[in-house]
């Protein structure tokens, strides 16, 4: 009977088998590129873009986004659940390759490498989750999330949000450790691995931290800002993977892919969904050469969002870029004037200014509120569209007012500081489907 | 040869030595029928023990020579009593022979086994090859449709060979399939691919529908088992049939009343849509034009209003269909055959819709020896079909959409005879045209352009089935027999899509499109289920009183399934319709042809033991005991153990049931037990892991997340049945009343994302509902003599289904119905119509706390509406038989059922008027005070309640009638033996109540699908 219950064992000739999947580290590599494949980060730019006060309702909006820049946030929104489902699908996806990778020799540096890449993912998606579904960044806060550190189907809690911020940094850590000195913008890298130590340090306001792990990107990676001739460039994919220009890590983007731009403009025909705000484009001097980067005009002459309007591989496809050098030097900055270093703080703002402006006007020195008013201009006025704006908002306990003329076609107006909204809702489905799961406060 | 010749010259010295010895005398009489004094013609009178004997001549009248001394005469007559008289002396012996009574034999379905030592007993019902006979329908399965109890079965499409959704006592699964599974000759067959079987084939239909009928075949059977059954050789002769039959079919009464061109016109000006308001006096681009234009203008209304073309006829057509075969059968002690070859050609209504089959049967029966027997049931099939475009649905394409959404004044032909497709706009002129933007409006031609698809594409197929089964018996001791089957179901198809670069597709094509230049596809499909099945089989009777059977097996099947598909594009003019005309693609053509292909597999071992024990000839016990190992179960869950036990007992064989001699038969049956459905995926226990790519590199992604917990549904069934056979076998039929609840059901599952699951979700065995009916089944011989034989039968079956438990949740929404706990399947949800308010002209529609609104709100949505599934089926006939006359008539019917009637949401809404409207729409809201269903301009034409329709509907199914020419008049041909000539009448009524052409279909929603022709056929059978 044995002999002929074998008779049952049957597998699949066009998918392969968990057990025949991974046999080589070879294999195992490949099974890392899956994991970046898995890896979508659009829902964040999605979400802040639209909440903010960056943009500016098109009457061309067919329906796209419109629910978020009116602030209509409710737990069955589509967006809020892309972004849990994509940032914990990827966390999964890691967790299963560091779980095969164990079966391989632990000293090879192959196995290092993918496993560091995948603490790396693991801490990166925790971390968005983190700023964009938990009630209170300073660490705190039981309503965190949670923070799966292996494949398993559960109904797991919400975690402490101090422990998810260890975790995290125990992951980079240990990344760090593993990884080699290889840099590639387009794959975990130890660079990448400090600057996230350094963007998850100032948003718990650990500012030491944040200053030490900034600067080990900025002083020692070899990293350099994109020039005044080069932040176009930063925008279209023009340096190659290797070059220490700018990015410290992206999400990259071939032909027939997901297309970020598609946020704010039709990929079809080009019909505007979004476009940049008049409160924004104001904050930009003439000679600002990150206003032609960021801002176009269609053939209509309508201004519209050109940060991502492609690589040249289709409309509105581009890379997707998760860590900035420019990021780091805002986020020492920002730490600096916590802890009352203006000069420190304010060199690292005109250094950036100096890339980014034909003449830039130094920041002069003052006390700790105009610095960080100086600050949070720059930070805008670098940084729209990539996902930071609505969160840095709330981070610093500021309210959203659009202009009149920015909301003329929206219902959403004014957004007070402290307001329920400023904190995404669990997804419905999420809560259906986890028992323990609980909903974040103002949403039902 | 050998034995014929012996046997003749044993007889010849016999006659010799008895004319030699004996002396004879004569004895003579009349045969006459009891009861009503009748002579019989053709009855036996034999001398018992010998071959010696005659027949009754016309007036039933003997005489016979036989030796002097004690004698026994037999007489005997088919239907009626043996009757045997001791002839002493008498030379006159009339005797009055009454109806047989003989001992009915039981349906003993022969699971296992094809000598039936160990029998199935239960709920089962059997429809007879009479039954099934030249029905001119080219799947078997629609055939059944009527036939007997505990079956629903609902064709879906009119196209020639396409299959009915067969239901067997109820839906039992939500989401695991509801298919019986089907046997043929002892092996399994893929389920909805009856076309290339020939059913004239067949020598009967057996319906097993409980647990003591059903559990053997395990986790394949919740959903019942039909088992089918080929003729086999008889010993004898060889007979030699001819079967002719040709036909025509015709389409049925729709209820659809469409507007005229002039209806249409005014309508269209009246919703400022179409060209009926383009060319309209009121429509504000036409004002300040000149008189001139405006009188052309009113001239190509008068014209179009005066086309009126008629696109039923352009689409639909009176189909022919015609068949040939041939079959014969005979043997000898040793050998045995049955040879038959059929060609069917059915043309359907709809233009480019046909069937042409080729089926060839082989059955062959070969004695080795005394104890070791071989058979093989072989059928080899080859068809080619062609389809319509969009068959059943919403879609301008669909040849039975586009008869009715055609608008009246559209014309098929230009003046030159060319086709008029594309758009029709009136022509520019510089009056109206002035700065471009007042140009007359193009309206595409609905009808026209429907019918260039019928011309310019095409979409055929070709099909090849072969089913073999062979099997070895080997008698080993007196009781026991081994047997060994192999059986294959070998089906194979190919589809062929085309597309010519003279459509209007092509036409209308983006310059980059890659169907510019027309495309041609070609889809290959194959399927082959194999099963190696061994039984040992032991019968033995123990001391007179018990009789104990003993079934074991083993049965191994595997199923694998491949397909494979190209599009090629850019064909050349020159070849357009060949594959050899494609253009190769480049980087830069956008011709590159997309190929696409898979393959699946799972496979089924199982063990299984069947027990019968019968004691005293009252009273039986079956069992059954199943175990299945599948490659689809997961892991954990690899094994199902299912089991029945039934027991009969024969209440006319008691000794107080003596006395009631009207009782010819009296049985009562119940039965318990498991049966499963194994409906996962083939690999959805796995997990599995697919190509995938990051910036061009090539790596490995997860697919599917398996569940090694997955494993089959469930079924408890319960029967208690009556089986009866009363007043001399006149009344008989049976009466079952069953319960059967599935648990452990695949619902999909919702998980928490973290989970990493694709999907975030998986199918799990939960929830549970509940199938319980009645089943009546009655024939009844109103008179039965032998020139008149008027019977009358009938079966009606009610089905009670209801979700008990959903798992997670308590209901989830499916289109316009609802699962919910506490309802049956498919339940319509949908918000209810309250009526068009007379002051406003918007539609009205009941809240929830049963005020009425002009809000439509999904909120309101509500399940008082029924089902799709018709709970109550069945059906009832008559036949009538006088001489060699034979009339007969079923009716079918399905009651208490409602369908969503998406058609009408179409031809009465108004948001659609640039397609034709039904008449109804005459009476929209115009104004205040009209009172009237159809809502104002401007509102939003929403699903409901309107559109729910009652589809019960009484059927007609079949009339016949034939005739048999008598015997002697053949006779004098010398080798014709039978001929009988007939015609018949297939759909020729319907009542209901239903508005569209046809209340039956597969499913909850009406969208123009495929309808049911009526057909009128004649024929012809002669033997030799």
């Amino acid at each position: 009977m044995v002999a002929c219950d074998s008779y049952l064992e049957l597998n699949p000739k066009d998918s392969i088998i968990d057990e025949d999947a991974f046999k080589s580290i070879e294999d195992v590599q490949e099974g890392m590129i899956g994991v970046y494949a898995t890896l979508n980060t659009q829902a964040m730019v999605a979400i802040s873009s639209r909440a903010s006060d960056d943009v500016r309702l098109s009457e061309q909006n067919r329906g796209q986004g419109i629910a978020n820049h009116n602030w209509e946030f409710t737990s069955s929104n589509g967006e809020f659940y892309t972004m849990w489902m994509y940032m914990y699908h990827a966390i999964d996806r890691a967790n299963r390759m560091i779980e095969i990778s164990k079966a391989f020799d632990a000293e090879d540096v192959r196995i290092k490498q993918v496993i560091g890449e995948c603490l790396f993912i693991r801490a990166y998606c925790h971390s968005e989750l983190l700023r964009g579904y938990c009630d209170n960044l300073n660490g705190d806060s039981d309503l965190g999330i949670p923070y799966m550190k292996q494949s398993q189907i559960g109904q797991p809690q919400r975690a402490n949000q101090a422990a998810i911020y260890a975790d995290i940094h125990a992951d980079l850590a240990e990344a760090i450790n593993l990884m080699s000195g290889d840099f590639v913008s387009n794959t975990a890298n130890k660079i990448a691995a400090h600057a996230l130590r350094a963007r998850v340090a100032i948003y718990q306001q650990n500012y030491d931290l944040a200053i030490e792990a900034a600067s080990e990107v900025i002083d020692n990676s070899g990293f350099t800002l994109a020039d005044t001739s080069e932040v176009n460039d930063v925008w279209n994919d023009v340096f190659e993977l290797d070059e220490k220009i700018e990015v410290l890590f992206k999400r990259s983007r071939v032909e027939n892919e997901s297309a970020l731009g598609n946020i704010y403009i039709d990929p079809a025909n080009g019909e505007i969904y979004f476009s940049p705000s008049h409160d924004l484009m104001n904050q930009y001097t003439n000679d600002d050469y990150r206003k032609d980067a960021y801002f176009g005009l269609n053939s209509q002459g309508n201004d519209v969002v050109a940060k991502h309007d492609g690589k040249g591989v289709g409309p509105n496809i581009v890379d997707e870029k998760i860590l900035r050098l420019s990021e780091q030097y805002l986020i020492r900055a920002e730490a600096y004037i916590m802890k009352n270093m203006m000069t420190e703080a304010k060199q690292d703002l005109d250094l950036l200014r100096k890339c980014r402006i034909e003449n830039p006007v130094p920041v002069p020195i003052g006390d700790q509120t105009a610095m960080m008013k100086a600050l949070q201009d720059e930070r805008r006025r670098e940084m729209p569209y990539e996902g930071h704006r609505f969160i840095d908002l709330r981070r610093w306990g500021q309210g959203i007012k659009r202009l009149p003329e920015d909301s003329e076609l929206a219902s959403g107006v004014e957004l007070p500081a402290g307001d329920y909204r400023f904190i995404f809702p669990i997804p419905q489905n999420e809560m259906f489907a986890n028992d323990n799961m609980v909903q974040n406060k103002g949403y039902n | 040869m050998k034995i014929r010749l012996t046997a003749f010259l044993i007889w010849l010295m016999l006659c010799a030595s008895s004319s030699l010895l004996a002396q004879t005398r004569s004895i003579s009489g009349v045969v006459k029928e009891k009861g009503n004094g009748m002579p019989i013609p053709g009855a036996t009178v034999l001398l018992k023990g010998t071959t010696i004997g005659t027949i009754t001549n016309i007036d039933g009248v003997y005489s016979l020579e036989v030796e002097e001394g004690s004698q026994i005469l037999v007489f005997s007559f088919i239907g009626m009593e043996t009757v045997e008289v001791v002839a002493d002396a008498q030379s006159i012996i009339n005797v009055d022979l009454g109806n047989a009574s003989l001992a009915v034999e039981e349906v003993v379905v022969t699971a296992y086994g094809s000598k039936g030592k160990v029998g199935l007993k239960g709920a089962i019902t059997t429809v007879s090859a009479k039954e099934l006979d030249q029905v001119p329908v080219a799947s078997f399965d629609q055939m059944l449709q009527g036939k007997t109890t505990g079956l629903a079965i609902a064709s879906g499409s009119g196209q020639p060979g396409s299959a009915a959704k067969v239901l067997i006592r109820g839906t039992s699964s939500i989401s695991g399939g509801n298919t019986p599974l089907y046997i043929l000759d002892g092996t399994p067959i893929a389920a909805g691919d009856f076309a290339n079987l020939n059913a004239n084939d067949f020598e009967n239909v057996v319906v097993l529908k409980d647990a003591a009928a059903t559990s053997v075949y395990g986790s394949r059977a919740s959903n019942g088992v039909i088992l089918i059954t080929t003729k086999r050789g008889q010993e004898g002769g060889t007979s030699v049939n001819y079967r002719y039959q040709a036909g025509i079919s015709v389409k049925t009464q729709d209820n659809f009343e469409m507007m005229n061109a002039s209806e249409k016109l005014w309508f269209e000006e009246l919703t400022q849509k179409g060209v009926g308001w383009d060319l309209s006096l009121r429509n504000p681009l036409n004002s300040g034009l000149s008189s001139d234009l405006l009188n052309a203008h009113e001239s190509e209304l008068n014209r179009l209003r005066g086309i009126n073309t008629n696109w039923q006829d352009a689409f639909v057509r009176n189909g022919q269909t015609q068949s040939h075969e041939v079959n014969m059968s005979g043997g000898n002690e040793n050998t045995k055959f049955y040879l038959a070859y059929q060609n069917y050609y059915q043309e359907g209504l709809a233009q480019r819709s046909d069937l042409n089959r080729h089926t060839g049967r082989l059955n062959l029966d070969h004695s080795i020896s005394d104890k070791i027997r071989v058979g093989v049931s072989t059928t080899f099939s080859y068809s080619k079909d062609n389809i319509i475009e969009s068959e059943g649905g919403i879609a301008l394409a669909n040849p039975f959409a586009a008869m009715y959404l055609a608008n009246p004044y559209e014309e098929l032909y230009n003046a030159d005879g060319s086709l008029n497709r594309g758009f029709y706009k009136y022509p520019s002129n510089a009056e109206r045209n002035e700065d471009f933007s007042n140009d007359y409006s193009s309206f595409y031609l609905t009808g026209p352009n429907a019918y260039d698809r019928i011309v310019n594409m095409s979409n055929s197929g070709e099909n090849t089935k072969f089913v073999g089964v062979f099997n070895v018996e080997w008698d080993i001791i007196s009781g026991l027999t081994a047997k060994t089957q192999y059986g294959i179901d070998y089906g194979s198809g190919i589809y062929e899509r085309w597309s010519s670069p003279n459509s209007l597709e092509a036409e209308l094509a983006q310059e980059d499109a890659n169907y510019r230049d027309g495309s041609i596809s070609e889809n290959t499909s194959r399927r082959v289920e194999t099963n190696w099945t061994n039984t040992l089989d032991y019968k033995k009777q123990i001391r007179e009183k018990h009789i104990l059977g003993v079934l074991i097996g083993s049965e191994y099947t595997s199923r694998y399934n491949q397909s494979f598909g190209f599009t090629g594009y850019g064909l050349n003019s020159k070849l357009p319709k060949s594959m050899a005309g494609i253009t190769p693609g480049t980087s830069t053509n956008n011709y590159i042809p997309s190929v696409g292909g898979g393959e699946s597999q799972r496979r089924l071992f199982s063990l299984f033991t069947i027990l019968n024990y019968t004691f005293s000839e009252k009273y039986s016990f079956s069992g059954s005991l199943r175990r299945d190992g599948s490659s689809a179960f997961g892991q954990n869950n690899k094994f199902a153990i299912l089991y029945s036990g039934g027991f009969i007992w024969d209440i006319s064989r008691e000794g107080f049931m003596d006395n009631l001699s009207w009782v010819n038969n009296l049985k009562l049956r119940t039965s318990y037990g498991t049966t499963g459905n194994q409906g996962v995926s083939d690999f959805e226990s796995l997990t599995l892991w697919g190509t995938t790519s990051y910036n061009g590199e090539s790596g490995l992604g997860l697919s599917h997340s398996g569940d090694p917990d997955i494993k089959w549904e469930i079924t408890h069934k319960f029967n208690i049945g009556l089986d009866y056979n009363l007043f001399n076998n006149r009344l008989n039929g049976s009466i079952d009343v069953y319960n059967d609840m599935t648990s452990d059901l695949f619902l999909v599952q919702s998980l928490s994302s973290t989970a990493g699951v694709p999907g975030n979700a998986k199918r799990v065995n939960t929830g549970e509902l509940r199938n319980r009916g009645i089943e009546f089944l009655v024939n009844y011989d109103l008179i039965r003599n032998k020139t008149f034989r008027w019977t009358i039968n009938a079966n009606i079956s009610y089905n009670d289904n209801e979700v008990l438990s959903l798992g997670q949740v308590d209901e989830f929404e499916s289109g316009t119905s609802i699962v919910r706990v506490g309802l049956p399947l498919n339940s319509h949800y949908i918000v209810e119509w309250a009526g068009v308010n007379p002051a406003t002209g918007d539609p009205m529609y009941y809240a929830e706390d049963g005020s009425v609104s002009n809000n439509f709100n999904d909120g309101y949505r509500v399940t008082k509406f029924g089902t799709s599934d018709a709970p109550i089926n069945g059906g009832f006939g008559s036949s009538f038989q006088w001489k060699g006359f034979d009339l007969s008539a079923a009716f079918t019917y399905a009651y208490g059922y409602s369908r969503l009637n998406n058609e009408s949401f179409f031809q009465e809404n108004h948001n659609f008027a640039q397609y034709n409207m039904s008449r109804k729409m005459l009476n929209i809201w115009q104004k205040p005070g009209d009172v009237t269903e159809i809502q104002r301009l401007g509102t939003e034409r929403q699903f409901s309640s309107k559109d729910i329709e009652d589809s019960s509907f009484l059927r007609l199914r079949n009339v016949q009638l034939s005739y048999s020419v008598p015997s002697p008049v053949l006779k004098r041909s010398g080798f014709i033996k039978n001929v009988r000539i007939y015609g018949q009448a297939q759909n020729l009524l319907t009542w209901t109540s239903w508005s569209g052409f046809d209340p039956e279909d597969s499913n909850n929603i009406a969208t123009y699908e495929y309808p049911a022709a009526r057909t009128f056929s004649v024929g012809i059978d002669v033997s030799f």
